[in-house]
C-alpha cells in the first residue's frame, strides 16, 4: 500500500508510455554531437514567426489583390547531422506557417508539383491535373544547413532563402546560428 | 501542432519504440484538430463536392512499423469522423485507395474503377523521428541512453491545386537507457 501510494499523485507511466516533454534536454541529447533537439524545435518556431511576419510584408505580397503561392523547395544538408533532422525542422516550419492566420490571408501553401504529379498518376485523378501557378506570384522557400567543427565546439548555421520563381530574385533571407559544446 | 508534456515517476522505459498509446493519443489529437479546422468549417452541403483518398502512413522513423499498422493509422482517423454526416452536410466522400482495388475485385466487382468520381484530395500521414545517443566509450556497442523525438503528422492536400488544406501533428519525446546494439 505504501509503495503504491508513493506514485499516487503522478501520471501512471502506463497511460503515457513514458513520453516526456520534447523541450527537455536529455543526457543523450547533451552527449550527442548533433544539433540539440530543444534548440532545433525553438529555432523552427522562432523562424516560423519571423518568416510569417516578414513574408506578409513583402512588396508584391502585402498589397496583392489575391493570395500568392508559397512552395517549399529543396534542402541542402552540408553537415554530419542526418538530412531527416533538417527535413523535420523544415516540416515543423511549414506546419507553423500553415497555422498562421497571417500566412493564410496572404498565401496558398502548396506541395511541390513533382510530388503531386506522381500522386495524380497513382490515383488516376482524371481532370484534376496538378496546377501550374503564375511564376510571378509563386515563391519558393529553400534551406541550407551548414556546420563547422573545432575540437569540442560545433557551430551550426541555418539559412532560409525565399525566391520569386519568375525573377529568381531573393526576396527574403534569414539566418540562425546555433553553437554548442560537447 | 500539439505538444504534450508528461511526468512519470517510474523508471525510464527500456525502449523508445512507438506504443499503442502513442497511436491512440495521436488519433484523438488530430481528429479534434480536423473537426475544428477551417477546411471543414468553411464547407456546407452546397460546397463543391470533394472525394478524399486515404493513403497509408509514410514511415520515416527509426521504428519498424508493419504495413497493417501504417494503414490502420490513417483508417482510424477516417473512422473517427462521421462519414454519412460529412457527405450530407459537407459534400465530402471517401474513396478506396488504388492499392486496395484488388480487394474489391476479390469481392466480385467487375466494373471499371476509372468511371467513378476522380479523387480530388489525398489524406496522408508522415511519421518522423530524430535520434540522439549517449554511447559508452569503454564498451563497444553499448548505448547508455537514447532519446527519440517523434512527430506524427497528418495532411490533406488538394490534388489539383496542390494546396495543403489541413495539416496537424502530435509531437513527443521518449528516452530509454541501458540499450545494447547487436
Amino acid at each position: 500500500v505504501l509503495l503504491l501510494g508513493a506514485c499516487q499523485n503522478q501520471q501512471p507511466v502506463g497511460s503515457t508510455g513514458g513520453r516526456i516533454d520534447p523541450y527537455r534536454t536529455t543526457g543523450a541529447d547533451m552527449a550527442s554531437g548533433r544539433a540539440n533537439i530543444p534548440s532545433l524545435l525553438e529555432f523552427s518556431e522562432q523562424t516560423a514567426r519571423r518568416l510569417a511576419e516578414d513574408l506578409c510584408q513583402l512588396e508584391g505580397v502585402a498589397g496583392a489583390s489575391q493570395r500568392q503561392v508559397l512552395e517549399l523547395g529543396t534542402i541542402t544538408n552540408m553537415t554530419q547531422t542526418p538530412s531527416g533532422d533538417f527535413e523535420m525542422i523544415q516540416n515543423r516550419l511549414r506546419g507553423q506557417l500553415l497555422q498562421s492566420d497571417l500566412v493564410k490571408r496572404h498565401f496558398v501553401v502548396v506541395m511541390d508539383r513533382q510530388r503531386m504529379t506522381s500522386e495524380y498518376e497513382r490515383l488516376g485523378a482524371v481532370g484534376n491535373d496538378p496546377a501550374r501557378y503564375d511564376a510571378a506570384q509563386t515563391y519558393v522557400l529553400q534551406g541550407d544547413f551548414h556546420e563547422a567543427i573545432r575540437g569540442e565546439r560545433r557551430q551550426f548555421y541555418f539559412q532560409f532563402v525565399l525566391t520569386n520563381l519568375a525573377t529568381r530574385q531573393i526576396v527574403f533571407q534569414d539566418d540562425y546560428d546555433l553553437a554548442q559544446l560537447r | 501542432m500539439t505538444t504534450l508534456i508528461f511526468a512519470a515517476c517510474a523508471t525510464t522505459p527500456p525502449t523508445t519504440r512507438l506504443t499503442i498509446d502513442d497511436y491512440n493519443t495521436t488519433i484523438a489529437v488530430v481528429t479534434q484538430s480536423l473537426a475544428a479546422s477551417d477546411f471543414l468549417r468553411d464547407r456546407g452541403p452546397d460546397s463543391e463536392p470533394i472525394v478524399i483518398v486515404v493513403d497509408r502512413v509514410l514511415n520515416l522513423t527509426t521504428d519498424i512499423i508493419p504495413p497493417a499498422e501504417q494503414w490502420m493509422m490513417v483508417a482510424r482517423l477516417r473512422g473517427a469522423m462521421p462519414i454519412i454526416e460529412l457527405e450530407r452536410n459537407k459534400a465530402i466522400t471517401f474513396q478506396i485507395t488504388p492499392e486496395k482495388h484488388q480487394l474489391l475485385r476479390d469481392a466480385g466487382f467487375e466494373g471499371d474503377f476509372r468511371t467513378g468520381k476522380p479523387a480530388t484530395h489525398v489524406m496522408s500521414a508522415v511519421f518522423r523521428s530524430m535520434r540522439r545517443e549517449l554511447r559508452d566509450p569503454r564498451e563497444e556497442g553499448h548505448i547508455v541512453a537514447v532519446t527519440d523525438f517523434y512527430q506524427l503528422e497528418y495532411t490533406i492536400v488538394n490534388v489539383a491545386s496542390r494546396e495543403i488544406v489541413w495539416s496537424d501533428s502530435f509531437e513527443f519525446q521518449r528516452q530509454a537507457t541501458g540499450l545494447r546494439i547487436d
